[in-house]
């Protein structure tokens, strides 16, 4: 608390910053469509020209976004810089539903334009959305390190492999106690912690750990708020639990992080370990966009298209929220996907 | 001597364990109120950033505080009509804000421009009738027929109207509807009684300050001049009646400041305590808070569109369910047949009624989200096109069916209250049931029945299980203004900031929010049991 | 100060000469009238078949596909709708949720019943009118207070108080139950206050006059006279406190388990899932999908509005009784 007084003061210059990074994306956009042009003749021309006038001041309407909670602060920080530097005219119902309930209940219905999910859309989702004559179009938005975390005073666990993680967190186990994984750790039972059993955090944990989806033991505490989950940890000695590095950044001190084996040495979880692919736990998070919107709403792709260079943003993905912001390379290759769906 | 002694025994046993009992009960009830003071304190330490100020800070500002509540309450106690005045001088502000925000959100959505149309259109020429016609009995008719007949040409001409009304401020709209004809009402009620220098003081202080206020606000965004003028007329004008009242009974109105001095000697003492140099409180309820939406920032986040949500959803659910229930309650009262097979229906329906009460509302969030949000049909025929997941109507009629069965219960307790004799003496005058009704019951039963209704208002602004299953948003940027947005609601939003990452919202942000729905609670409730106590100290 | 009043009261005697002039004219107005609120009444049963259809309608799509039947969801001990557990399926078994449902209605008894009806007793029987007219409108501002505030109440301040005198998890059925007790206390103590005041005083004075002091009237002759509105009152608070849903949401986890025994006092230092919860837990996941999940919802809630509906009966059923006393 007390530093919050620096933080306010330090606020004005933040938001300069943003103005100016917005400048330079407003300037890469205008170079990214010139782009376009050139590569694809003049189809994109005739679209935006049917559309009408492409004039930012203009943009008004509704864009609906449903889907993960690990989603949800990128998705606020887009629309919200959107609304600030773009057009306040734009609306963005927002809702927290957890990747797969975002699915079910408002994308695959095509109640919502953009679904948040942490896990990649699975073949089944896509085929009900195709039967609703769409098709999704994934965007990676920010990479996150899962990150496996223990109570402060445990003083015996420093690293960890995946598979002792997945002795932990599977059901047909027979291990109660953590002297069950590696003898020299204590004769207590573990106390587990971990997402909802429908969100995208899940899913990938169940996949990439106990190692087939949505399968894990019965006994772990599943919640949707990962700030009750660091509590869950922080109130037993003998607890363990995972969630986004967001959380565990943003909340330093709370709980102790495990390094993760995942076969070639323990590695600590932070964004620098995430992004070159040695933290062993680094997932991609993204967003699907129904395309049938975005061929038809002109707010929806100016949106994605600031929302695409944000996602670059070191200041507000980094630091701010916590997750790996995209490279240049990266972001390229989206706006050229983007484009390209378009048209 | 020893039968004596030990009656006297027996006695004395049977006292302590007569106090004793007494005692015990005291504490049970106390329980239920050490809970409410413990939910509200630890909820305000957390909404006024408390734990950032130094102890000593706090200390000079709870001093101060105390010093200018304990002055009013000493001064208060020793003079009957101060104390009367002090207390309906903060329940009239009270009911002023309840007012004011109802009154913001109204001009909301039906936007200044379609106000002012019909404002210009009917109200303001049926005001002026109903002014300039002497005579009673021609009165009523006339001002009706005016305020129909306006209200058909302000319809057929709306586009051409909203669009000159357009061309000028909200502000001034306002000034010109609201502002200025009230003045003329203040001036023709004043003026036969005060004299035309108080009425002319009073009537010109009026527009004055109405002038005045986009002069004195900063008009922050999203709050314009018009709606900060809207709001304070709201705020202020029962008060305004209060005093005027008071005056022309010639009460003393001394009384009336005493809010002001407690509020003033809380900024005195914050003025204090900063000049300290020790550390100040950081609140997060300040006015940012208010009329921000939400940001990845706590420090920027806000529940302005949510708060707007919540009300806009308690009028559109008052217009809908507040008629129905009552017209159900009067029938179940005064109508229903009580003997033979009908008699057996109706006590069915009473009995459902009271089963209905008892629901969870997490029920009925089923029952909007299959029937109200997504539609029925019967066969080829759509009974019910469906509202649509997460938007206005659909919360408004879900929260209204939720809230119906407790409106009638209550209402027909209010109706059930009137005595039967003026029910005779209204038959016997030779009046048909339904002039018994609207000119005998319905009067009297009226503020019963408001209370009701107001009470439950107070329950539905806090129901989050319904609004989760209609599928109602987390976060909107701008308030909803149509029936057909999609809209969020303080519980909606409070709810999502309790799963931050960030540890401020969780703390901070999250204490600010349960205390203004706790707030809003609060003065609605306030204002019922206002209403109820007005109707029991006139019965 | 009651001017507005006092015009009406004034005006009436020049209405009431119309009503008389108009009077022929009105018996067809008075008929419609008539029919437009009967039409209000039948709504309610509208909404209450409402209700039955809508969750009839879901259960029954539950329970026609092949994952589970009524018997297995009835007498299942495994709740998991979104998870598989080892044998890889999915399973609906509603007893951990009755479970953790009949453990917080039980907490909630223990502190809102006692507590409730001393309160009733006391504002009734003891309290001066000015203590009543603080103390009533207080209580009754308890029974106001949004059921997430109470969640946030359990989990922020109850939770980590508790943690000083037991070992007790982040979420655990107790100070669930313990926010519940609190928010029912005014619906048992205004109930039971309403029955303890109906008892005539004829009543007491007749005890007094046997010689009996002010507790034995009180406890003896007063309460059991008034016994059946208080158990009414009783009935329909652990009704409420079954069907209360975001502050155990919120509170008491979102783990189903079967009760813990004989270790019982696990049962409240754990986590629970209680069938509300359980539904707000597969709303905020699958609220427009055609899985099993989701149907389930309707199921559960089938199962709640018929225990509460038999509550609510029984409680309309033991008032009604003792409106006849008197």
């Amino acid at each position: 608390m007390s530093q919050d007084p620096h933080d306010r003061s330090g606020l004005p210059s933040r938001r300069n910053f943003l103005v100016s990074s917005s400048v330079v994306a407003a300037t890469a956009l205008a170079g990214c469509s010139g782009n376009g042009d050139d590569g694809d003749a003049g189809d994109g021309d005739t679209t935006s020209g049917d559309g009408g006038t492409t004039s930012a001041d203009e943009l008004s309407g509704t864009i609906r976004i449903s889907g993960s909670s690990t989603v949800y602060p990128v998705q606020v920080a887009a629309t919200e810089e959107f609304r600030a530097d773009v057009s306040d005219d734009v609306e963005f119902p927002i809702s927290r539903d957890g990747s797969t309930g975002g699915f079910e209940k408002f994308f695959l219905k095509g109640d919502s334009d953009i679904n948040g999910s942490s896990r990649p859309i699975l073949e089944e989702e896509v085929e009900r959305a195709r039967d609703q004559g769409f098709e999704p179009i994934e965007f990676q938005v920010a990479g996150d390190a899962l990150t496996a975390a223990v109570n402060n005073d445990n003083d015996w666990a420093e690293c960890i492999t995946i598979e002792e993680l997945s002795r932990i967190w599977s059901p047909d186990a027979e291990n109660e106690l953590w002297s069950d994984i590696r003898s020299e750790w204590p004769d207590e039972p573990f106390d587990l912690y971990g997402a909802a059993t429908t969100s995208g955090t899940f899913d990938y944990w169940t996949r990439e750990v106990v190692g087939e989806l949505r399968v894990i033991r019965d006994d772990f505490e599943g919640t949707e708020e990962d700030d009750l989950i660091a509590r869950g940890i922080s109130d037993n000695q003998y607890a363990h639990g995972y969630l986004p590095y967001a959380y565990y950044d943003n909340n330093p001190g709370s709980i102790k992080a495990l390094e993760i084996d995942g076969g070639e040495g323990c590695t600590e979880p932070s964004l620098t370990a995430a992004s070159d692919g040695t933290y062993p736990l680094a997932r991609p998070i993204f967003i699907y966009v129904n395309s049938n919107r975005l061929q038809e709403k002109e707010e929806l792709q100016e949106f994605l298209r600031y929302y695409i260079e944000l996602t670059g943003n070191q200041q507000i993905i980094a630091e701010e929220i916590g997750y790996v912001p995209m490279s240049d390379q990266e972001i390229q290759d989206n706006l050229n996907k983007l484009e390209e769906t378009i048209e | 001597m020893a039968t004596v002694d030990r009656l006297t025994f027996t006695n004395g046993l049977s006292k302590l364990k007569g106090a004793a009992f007494r005692l015990v009960c005291l504490g049970a009830t106390a329980v239920g109120v050490l809970a409410l003071a413990a939910l509200l304190l630890t909820v305000t330490w957390g909404a006024l950033g408390f734990d950032a100020a130094h102890p000593v800070w706090i200390l000079v500002v709870l001093t101060a505080t105390g010093l200018s509540t304990g002055g009013v309450v000493t001064y208060a106690r020793r003079d009957e009509t101060v104390k009367l005045a002090a207390i309906s001088s903060t329940a009239a502000l009270i009911g002023g804000a309840v007012l004011g925000v109802f009154a913001v959100v109204f001009q909301l959505i039906v936007t200044p421009s379609v106000w002012a149309a019909y404002a210009g259109g009917a109200l303001l020429p049926a005001l002026v009738t109903a002014l300039v016609i002497p005579n009673r009995r021609y009165r009523l008719p006339a001002t009706a027929a005016v305020l129909v007949g306006g209200g058909v040409v302000a319809t057929v001409a709306l586009d051409t109207l909203t669009e000159l009304a357009g061309a000028a401020d909200p502000w001034l709209l306002y000034l010109l509807t609201i502002v200025v004809p009230l003045a003329v009402l203040v001036w023709t009620r004043v003026e036969p009684t005060a004299g035309r220098r108080r009425a002319g003081l009073l009537a010109g202080g009026l527009v004055l300050a109405g002038v005045a206020v986009p002069l004195l606000t900063p008009a922050p965004d999203p709050l314009t001049p018009g709606l900060v003028l809207v709001f304070g007329l709201a705020l202020f004008s029962p008060l305004g009646v209060l005093a005027w009242r008071r005056f022309r009974n010639g009460q003393s109105n001394v009384g009336l400041a005493a809010p002001l001095v407690i509020v003033g000697g809380a900024v005195v003492g914050v003025v204090i305590a900063n000049a300290t140099g020790f550390a100040a409180a950081d609140p997060w309820l300040d006015w940012q808070f208010l009329t921000s939406p939400h940001s990845r920032l706590p420090e920027d986040a806000g529940l302005y569109p949510a708060v707007v949500g919540s009300f806009f959803i308690m009028m559109v659910m008052a217009a809908f369910a507040f008629p129905v229930s009552v017209g159900a309650a009067i029938y179940l009262e005064e109508y229903a047949p009580s003997t033979g097979w009908r008699g057996r229906i109706v006590q069915l329906i009473q009995v459902n009624i009271a089963n209905l009460a008892g629901v969870p509302s997490v029920v009925y969030g089923l029952l909007g989200l299959a029937i109200i949000a997504r539609g029925v049909s019967l066969g080829p025929f759509a009974l019910w096109p469906g509202t649509g997941t997460g938007v206005v109507t659909t919360a408004a009629f879900t929260l209204g069916l939720l809230i119906m069965p407790i409106t009638i219960i209550s209402a027909q307790e209010a109706i059930r209250a009137v005595p039967d004799a003026h029910r005779r003496a209204s038959y016997a005058m030779g009046a048909s049931d339904w002039h018994t009704l609207r000119n005998v019951v319905l009067p009297e039963a009226l503020p019963g029945i408001l209370t009701g209704t107001i009470l439950s208002l107070g329950r539905a602004i806090g129901e989050t299980a319904p609004l989760i299953m209609i599928g109602a948003a987390t976060t909107v940027y701008s308030p909803p203004t149509s029936l057909n947005d999609s809209v969020s609601a303080m519980p909606m939003q409070i709810y999502a900031w309790a799963g931050e990452f960030i540890a401020d919202f969780r703390t901070g942000v999250l204490s600010a929010g349960v205390l203004t729905l706790l707030l809003a609670m609060l003065a609605i409730n306030a204002v019922a049991i206002l209403v109820r106590n007005r109707y029991e100290r006139n019965q | 100060m009651s001017t507005p009043e006092e015009t009406a009261r004034a005006d009436q005697p020049a209405d009431a000469t119309d009503i008389t002039s108009r009077k022929a004219g009105e018996i067809q107005l008075d008929t419609a009238v008539r029919y437009v609120f009967a039409a209000c009444g039948v709504l309610t049963v509208l909404v209450t078949a409402g209700i039955i259809y809508v969750l009839i309608d879901g259960a029954q799509v539950f329970f026609a596909s092949d994952i589970v039947d009524v018997q297995g969801f009835l007498t299942g001990n495994t709740w998991k709708p979104t998870s598989k557990t080892g044998d890889g399926t999915y399973k609906f078994g509603i007893l951990p949720l009755v479970s953790g449902t009949l453990i917080i209605v039980v907490t909630s008894a223990v502190i809102a019943l006692p507590t409730g009806l001393g309160a009733a007793i006391y504002l009734s029987e003891y309290a001066s009118p000015r203590t009543r007219a603080i103390f009533k409108p207080t209580l009754e501002i308890l029974a106001g207070v949004p059921t997430i505030v109470y969640g946030f109440f359990a989990l922020f301040f109850i939770t980590p108080f508790l943690d000083n005198f037991f070992q007790i998890r982040t979420f655990n059925a107790l100070s669930a139950g313990i926010v519940v007790g609190i928010m029912i206390i005014p619906m048992v103590s205004s109930i039971s206050e309403d029955a303890i005041s109906a008892v005539p005083n004829s009543l007491r004075e007749a005890a007094y006059g046997l010689g009996s002091t002010k507790f034995e009237t009180t406890t003896r002759v007063v309460v059991p006279s008034a016994l059946s509105g208080i158990i009414s009152s009783y009935v329909l608070a652990l009704s409420r406190a079954i069907g209360e849903t975001m502050a155990v949401t919120v509170a008491a986890g979102q783990s189903a388990k079967m009760p813990f025994y004989p270790n019982v006092e696990q049962n409240l230092l754990q986590s629970i899932e209680t069938i509300t919860a359980a539904m707000i837990n597969v709303a905020s996941a699958d609220i427009g999908g055609n899985t099993p999940a989701y149907d389930s919802m309707f199921a559960l809630g089938l199962a709640l509005f018929g225990m509460t509906f038999v509550m609510n009966l029984v409680a309309e059923y033991i008032a009604g009784r003792y409106r006849e006393e008197y």
